[in-house]
């Protein structure tokens, strides 16, 4: 079926928009969307979404992680195989992180990294044919607010939402920090690392994240004043 | 079977959060998730959901030759089945540690406890004999899958009936179910599998979920394991049918007596549910109500058939709440939100959103405000 922007597309869909404006300029076509000879066709189940200037892309509910390059993602170091530590990722396999990848490693100096540990990372290399490979440091060799998360928790939740909590216009964390201090790394492959001072809090912010899936940005706020009463100890 | 890996920082928070009287999802250590049987369009078909995790059990019969040290029994045969969907560390068409666990369990629970009458469903002594098979799929694995698969495998074989069977002579008929009605199992008792996690040898927690079942059969940091899985299986007479451990040996002995109390009334619910719902079923079906699994389809929320339930939530958190306050609460917002805030987020890198205290007050804030220690 043919579909535009803006419409809930299914698999099989062709969108010709897309080809009409390839013929005349650039089109960037993401996730969800396959170029074969006649058509542009639609491969997940989502919305189609279109930003200028003509990059295309299908907003699906996802739960599974495919590695794309330059993405930071949470790991749980679940292998150290003579120097690089194999990571668990979410994605159909381990992602390699080399041990000399930390801020001032070097052969002598070692990161003190143990299985079990859960790392924030950038992808670095993710094709389709080879392992991905993480690192822990940018371009300056700096390690940025990468490395490893240490107490605090972590849990998993959709793509969509760590899309959603990490876009600008998202009242949640705005609203959250107001109530009560904590910190969160949130990883694009869908999991997320908070901690706060106290038990009661983080799971507090495990809830108010959780909850925001389904809401508006109104109701986001709202919810995030009543998590802070119960917090509090005014409701029973 | 891809193995489930679990970080220090979940084990860790996981123990502290179980220690001090708490559990993640703001249940109290013996309140179960939600249970709910619905039953499809077929005899012993249905779908048991607790919480998140949800079985689908069906039940089918053939006639086979019996046995030959049992002539005059007939045969029933439980086949447990978990696919990717159920979670992403199964794979398809393959036995896993779990399947056979969960296939012993239930075949001990149901077939050792003698529970079924199964020299009713003999037709010829020696030649015919109907053989009853349990289908257990496994369509979402949120922890607890035991007691789940029970009540489904429960469910399903006391709602199933069988066609009628008459004999003349050296002929058997097997009549449809328009010629004459199907004759149901005749269950003795109902037993229930109920499982409890234990942490650090002397906290009983029922109904675990996938996180605390992961955790206490985990070994602790220290090296030594002081959890395990504790299944009791009871039918609604108290009467114990099946005791299984896993994990670490308990020498705490009032530990089995609690889970066995709790059992027991734990059971004694659930059966009173299952026949419940089973007579629900029987009378919509005579009136001819048509009920099938597209009746659990909701369409009030976006997942149709998953997540009512936060897997982190407080004790308190109520998601009808925020709908009710909402109102008042908007203005106040808006009041809120030009008032500059003790904790910044400072976008760091690109697609990251960090939260960090404030150190000392920032040039716009009067000092006076007070509030920007720490």
């Amino acid at each position: 079926m043919k579909a535009s922007v803006g419409d809930v597309v299914l698999p099989g869909d062709y969108c010709e928009e897309i080809s009409a404006v390839g013929e005349k300029a650039k089109v960037i076509i993401g996730p969800g969307l396959q170029k074969e000879i006649d058509h542009v066709y639609v491969t997940k189940a989502g919305i189609l979404k279109k930003r200028n200037p003509n990059t295309y892309w299908v907003d699906n509910y996802q739960k599974r992680y495919i590695p794309a390059r330059g993405e930071n993602v949470i790991g749980v170091v679940v292998q150290k195989a003579g120097d690089i530590f194999r990571v668990d990722v979410g994605s159909s396999t381990t992602a390699a992180l080399s041990y000399l990848s930390f801020e001032g490693a070097t052969k002598k100096n070692k990161p003190d990294v143990q299985i079990g540990d859960v790392v924030y990372a950038k992808m670095l290399v993710a094709s389709k044919d080879m392992e991905p490979e993480l690192v822990c440091v940018d371009s300056h060799g700096k390690k940025g607010r990468m490395g490893v998360l240490s107490d605090g928790f972590v849990f998993k939740c959709s793509l969509n939402l760590i899309r959603k909590i990490l876009n600008p216009h998202c009242p949640l964390l705005e609203s959250l920090k107001n109530e009560w201090p904590f910190e969160l790394a949130a990883g694009m492959n869908g999991r997320i690392w908070i901690k706060a001072n106290t038990m009661r809090e983080t799971i507090a912010l495990g809830n108010a994240i959780l909850g925001a899936e389904y809401l508006s940005d109104e109701e986001i706020k709202s919810m995030c004043t009543n998590i802070a009463t119960i917090l509090a100890g005014h409701v029973s | 079977m891809r193995e489930v890996y679990l970080s220090n920082c979940e084990k860790g928070f996981l123990q502290k959060v179980i220690s001090e009287g708490h559990r993640l999802d703001g249940r109290n250590y013996n309140e179960s998730r939600k249970l709910e049987i619905s039953f499809g369009s077929e005899y012993g078909s249905c779908i048991v959901s607790l919480g998140e995790t949800k079985v689908l059990a069906q039940v089918s019969c053939e006639v086979v030759q019996p046995k030959q040290i049992r002539p005059n029994e007939g045969i029933l045969y439980i086949n447990v089945e978990i696919s990717p969907m159920a979670a992403p560390q199964f794979e398809a068409n393959r036995q896993t540690d779990l399947t056979v666990y969960l296939n012993r369990l239930l075949e001990k629970c149901y077939k050792d406890s003698k529970c079924i009458d199964l020299e009713s469903l003999c037709i010829v002594v020696e030649e015919k004999v109907w053989s009853l098979r349990v289908d257990i799929k496994v369509l979402n694995h949120e922890g607890n899958l035991i007691e789940c698969a029970s009540i489904a495998t429960l469910a399903s074989l006391a709602h199933f009936k069988r066609p009628d069977v008459t004999r003349s002579g050296d002929k058997v008929i097997i009549h449809t179910l328009i010629e004459k009605d199907p004759i149901p199992t005749v269950l003795y008792h109902y037993p229930v599998c109920i499982a409890f996690a234990i942490f650090s040898n002397d906290i009983l927690v029922s109904d675990p979920s996938f996180i605390e079942e992961s955790v206490c059969t985990s070994s602790s940091e220290e090296g030594g394991n002081k959890g395990g899985i504790l299944v009791v299986g009871m039918n609604q007479y108290k009467e114990l049918c099946l005791l299984d451990l896993m994990g670490a040996a308990i020498y705490n002995s009032n530990l089995v007596h609690k889970a066995l109390i709790n059992a027991a009334d734990r059971c004694k619910e659930i059966v009173d549910l299952v026949k419940k719902s089973i007579v629900n079923n029987d009378t919509l079906r005579q009136k001819r109500v048509k009920k099938n699994f597209s009746d659990i389809i909701t369409t009030e929320h976006m997942l149709s058939l998953s997540k009512r339930d936060l897997s982190i939530c407080l004790k308190n958190y109520n998601v009808d709440d925020i709908e009710m306050s909402q109102d008042e609460e908007m203005e106040d917002d808006e009041d809120q939100n030009p008032e500059p805030s003790k904790y910044d987020v400072v976008p760091s890198l690109p697609q990251t959103a960090e939260i960090i205290a404030q150190k000392g007050a920032s040039s716009w804030i009067e000092i006076s405000s007070g509030s920007e220690e720490d």
